[in-house]
């Protein structure tokens, strides 16, 4: 069931200008501020009733799942202080959150594949070098690097050059434990009896590891995946609170959350705790698929992962 | 605005509590360069000549009188008689003289220093006798009495020796033990501690008879303005010393009685990078007048008042806030929204629009450019965003840079690397001389070209030639003429783009009385001596919070 939910859910997200009836920045001055819409129904559809008039909410509409004929506005989660839509900047910050931590996870897991395998198949020196390398990268301060990096960087940031810095320095921060963790599982397998036995056949390294050691890494790479995921997911997030990133008018869920800081907007709309509350959802979603993983290494990995 | 409160007999006794976003960093007036720290000691010390913060004139403190010489280069000063400072000394005309002396010192650095500096020379002070001390202009000086508000009083029997030693910078810190200060202010310290609170005593060598009418003051270290107002609704504080507009609502939904005192003395603008150093592109369009016009005419005040203030802000057409009535010219046509005017402009000026309605300048490049805001201003920074939908109406791309506070300030003034900014000016006295370094082209805060040594166009030479004549103008009316004259240059010219002025929102409990607000700093405690509390609380030993 969960499986299912969060491949919806991933979705959804990423489809995001498809299922936001409204662009991230559409503002809406005189609307700014607005509690999410009544939805009616009548005669089985749902319904809108604004300054009097009905108005159905249609879907698969002008390249939108679902919409409404103007002057009227949807709002399910809904207006921020600029009158833009809540939900279809939730949709859209999801995604820049989401893409950003499954790119971020596969340059962490490349990275750390190789550097963990040369580690774990080259010279002693070699491995080394490397893991001191790994664990310089564990102790650098990932986030007043990136502070010091913004301050830097050239004012003029464009929202795709904002999203591959985030998007890079989460993933520099996030490879060296999985480089680890496959070191150690191919220092292990490079000793099993049928590993040496083709070597003494005289395969090379680079068969040895693609026939032989990377078919035992998959489970472990696929459960790293699982939990680094949701972490990279929320380092994103952690940035845009942080006013790192791309900046408005795009959307992004750290920066909704920033401003669920003040009292004013905690206490007075209800509409700006429907994005938390399904970030929520969402973690918990990752979560729970992680440890409902099925692969047959799985028990014996999250033993030593967890 | 509200009008001022009957006056109720007053009542002696009872703690007023505070709070403060920070600890202050001193208590040394010398070194006092961060609010908090110019907080606590505007209630420890007390100056010559004060400008009342209600009329706007000055006002006799620890001067009984004065008089200025025909050529208005000589202030005689007489000291009120039987004057002490909070220890018990007695104040006289070798405090005065020596107070100014330490100011003027240029080793000292003195915060106060660089008012004292008329036409690139110091003023100099003589004791005539006791009570009487005589200061001399270099140059004749329009707000000459101004120069005194807020120049404290120092005790010679205390600073004379580490002055002499080369320690004064290093006396009156945090850690001081009070009976090692004093003041002439209503209040002295009686107990300072680390991340709870700095608790104020009432002075009783006070030199007005009576006052300060409260036993305690109270400045309550709290942090930020969401945890401010949280303590003020509990009851802990007593008052709300500058309130934002977003949470004025929640406030009153408590039944909290917030003051709307008008536009403030603060005007928010948007500043075109104007330096040799901007980028080539941004440097060709922003020195075109009718490029800067064009944004300016782009730009939706009401919406950024609306949205950002909640109503509870003035649009502005000039630099000078409403709310400085004395000084605003109030013949500058307001600044409406107007984008057919703004298409207009940029046409006229060769722009053109491609078929996706991009702007393009006459060389077929992209306008775009962006908008550096500091991410601590919840404010300007919300403002950006406003700013940037309007000018995409226009087919411009704009993107916003929130930054660090000081890393702003730092590419505005000495790097210049930045496109535009979005910053916030004035609050400080409302004569313009005091803000005269923000409009003459070497002034150190000019902000759109900072480090010109000398105009580097004929309008900003023609400010100068205002400036320089306004400051010696002893004439209101005359001098009133000349600075209208500045804001319509500005106003036309457009080096900085004037926004918006944020309200003076304050809040007091009911049983504050004598609170009478004010739009110039300080809005709650300017009159601190006459304060009291209707139901005074009874004195008990500071807890832990």
């Amino acid at each position: 069931m969960i499986r299912p939910l969060m491949l919806c859910a991933a979705v959804i997200l990423l489809c995001a200008p498809f299922f936001a009836p409204y662009s991230e920045d559409e503002q809406n001055r005189s609307r700014a501020q607005e509690n999410p819409t009544h939805i009616h129904i009548r005669g089985a559809r749902p319904v809108i009733i604004e300054g009097g008039q009905t108005y159905p909410i249609r879907f698969f509409t002008n390249g939108h799942f679902f919409g409404i004929s103007t002057p009227a506005r949807i709002f399910l989660f809904g207006s921020d202080e600029y009158g833009r839509d809540v939900f279809s900047r939730f949709l859209f910050g999801g995604r820049v959150s989401v893409a950003g931590g499954i790119v971020a996870t596969l340059l962490a897991l490349t990275l750390g594949l190789s550097i963990g395998a040369a580690a774990g198949l080259g010279f002693r020196w070699l491995d080394e070098l490397l893991m001191r390398t790994t664990e310089l990268f564990l102790s650098l301060p990932w986030l007043y690097l990136l502070l010091a990096l913004r301050a830097i960087l050239p004012l003029q940031l464009s929202t795709t050059a904002a999203f591959w810095l985030v998007t890079a320095v989460i993933a520099l921060s996030g490879w060296p434990r999985p480089a680890r963790l496959i070191r150690g599982m191919v220092l292990s397998a490079k000793e099993r009896p049928y590993v040496q036995v083709a070597r003494s056949l005289g395969a090379s390294p680079s068969y040895l590891f693609r026939h032989h050691i990377l078919p035992q890494l998959r489970g472990l790479l696929w459960a790293q995946a699982l939990l680094i995921l949701p972490q990279f997911v929320l380092a994103d997030m952690a940035l845009s609170f942080l006013g790192l990133g791309a900046g408005e008018p795009s959307a992004s869920w750290g920066g909704m959350l920033a401003a669920l800081r003040h009292f004013s907007v905690l206490e007075s709309h209800i509409g700006h705790w429907a994005p938390a509350l399904l970030m929520v959802c969402f973690f918990l979603g990752m979560q729970l698929l992680n440890r409902r993983q099925p692969s047959p290494t799985s028990v014996k990995i999250s033993g030593t992962i967890q | 605005m509200q009008a001022a409160p009957a006056m109720r007999t007053p009542i002696r006794g009872g703690r007023l509590v505070i709070a403060q976003k920070a600890e202050p960093k001193t208590l040394n007036p010398l070194l006092s360069r961060d609010i908090p720290s110019r907080e606590v000691l505007g209630c420890l010390s007390a100056d010559l000549i004060s400008i009342d913060r209600q009329t706007q004139t000055a006002e006799p403190v620890l001067a009984e009188s004065w008089r200025v010489s025909p050529d208005g280069l000589h202030y005689t000063i007489k000291l009120r008689p039987g004057l002490h400072f909070s220890d018990g000394q007695p104040f006289d005309a070798d405090d005065v003289v020596f107070s100014f002396t330490v100011f003027l010192d240029d080793k000292v650095h003195a915060v106060q220093r660089d008012p004292l500096i008329i036409n690139g020379k110091l003023i100099t002070v003589v004791k005539l006798d006791a009570r009487t001390v005589r200061v001399d202009l270099p140059a004749l000086y329009a707000p000459a009495e101004r120069i005194f508000d807020s120049v404290p009083m120092l005790p010679r029997h205390l600073l004379e020796r580490p002055y002499r030693d080369g320690k004064l910078s290093q006396v009156w810190n945090l850690n001081t033990k009070p009976e090692s200060m004093a003041g002439m202010g209503p209040f002295r310290v009686k107990e300072y501690k680390a991340g709870e609170h700095i608790l104020l005593e009432r002075n009783p060598y006070y030199w007005k008879p009576h006052q300060p009418y409260l036993d305690e003051l109270e400045f309550l270290f709290v942090g930020d303005e969401d945890a401010q107002i949280a303590r003020f609704v509990s009851g802990e504080t007593d008052i709300l010393n500058r309130v934002s507009a977003r949470n004025v609502g929640l406030l009153r939904a408590r039944g909290m009685i917030v003051q709307d005192l008008g536009p403030s003395l603060e005007y928010n603008v948007l500043v075109f990078n104007l330096t040799p150093q901007a980028s080539p592109a941004a440097k060709e369009w922003f020195q075109q007048k009718a490029f800067r016009q064009a944004v300016s005419a782009a730009i939706d005040r009401d919406s950024i008042v609306q949205l950002v203030y909640g109503g509870l802000a003035s649009p502005l057409s000039g630099h000078v806030s409403p709310g400085n009535r004395a000084w605003v010219n109030a013949n500058l046509p307001a600044a409406k929204q107007s984008l057919d005017r703004a298409k207009q402009l940029l046409k006229n000026s060769g722009f053109t629009w491609n078929d996706q309605g991009e702007l393009h300048d006459r060389t077929g490049r992209r306008v775009e450019f962006t908008i550096a805001t500091a991410a601590s201003s919840q404010e300007r920074s919300a403002m950006a965003p406003l700013v940037q939908d309007d000018l995409k109406k226009l087919g411009m791309k704009v993107e916003i840079a929130s930054l660090e506070f000081r890393s702003m300030v730092d590419r505005v003034l000495n790097t210049h690397q930045y496109d535009t900014a979005i910053m916030g000016l004035g609050g400080g006295d409302p004569d313009p001389e005091f803000e005269s370094n923000v409009w003459r082209s070497d002034g150190g805060m000019h902000i759109w070209n900072p480090g010109e040594t000398s105009p580097g166009s004929a309008w900003e030479a023609e400010i100068d030639k205002l400036m320089t004549e306004q400051a010696v103008e002893r004439s209101y009316p005359k001098r009133r003429k000349l600075y209208d004259q500045v804001q319509q240059i500005i106003a036309d010219e457009v080096p900085i783009i004037c926004l918006a002025s944020p309200h003076v929102l304050v809040a007091a409990r009911p049983h504050v009385q004598n609170f009478r607000p004010v739009i110039f700093d300080h809005y709650t405690l300017w009159n601190v001596d006459e304060l009291f509390i209707q139901q005074p609380k009874a004195k008990e030993q500071p807890t832990a919070r």
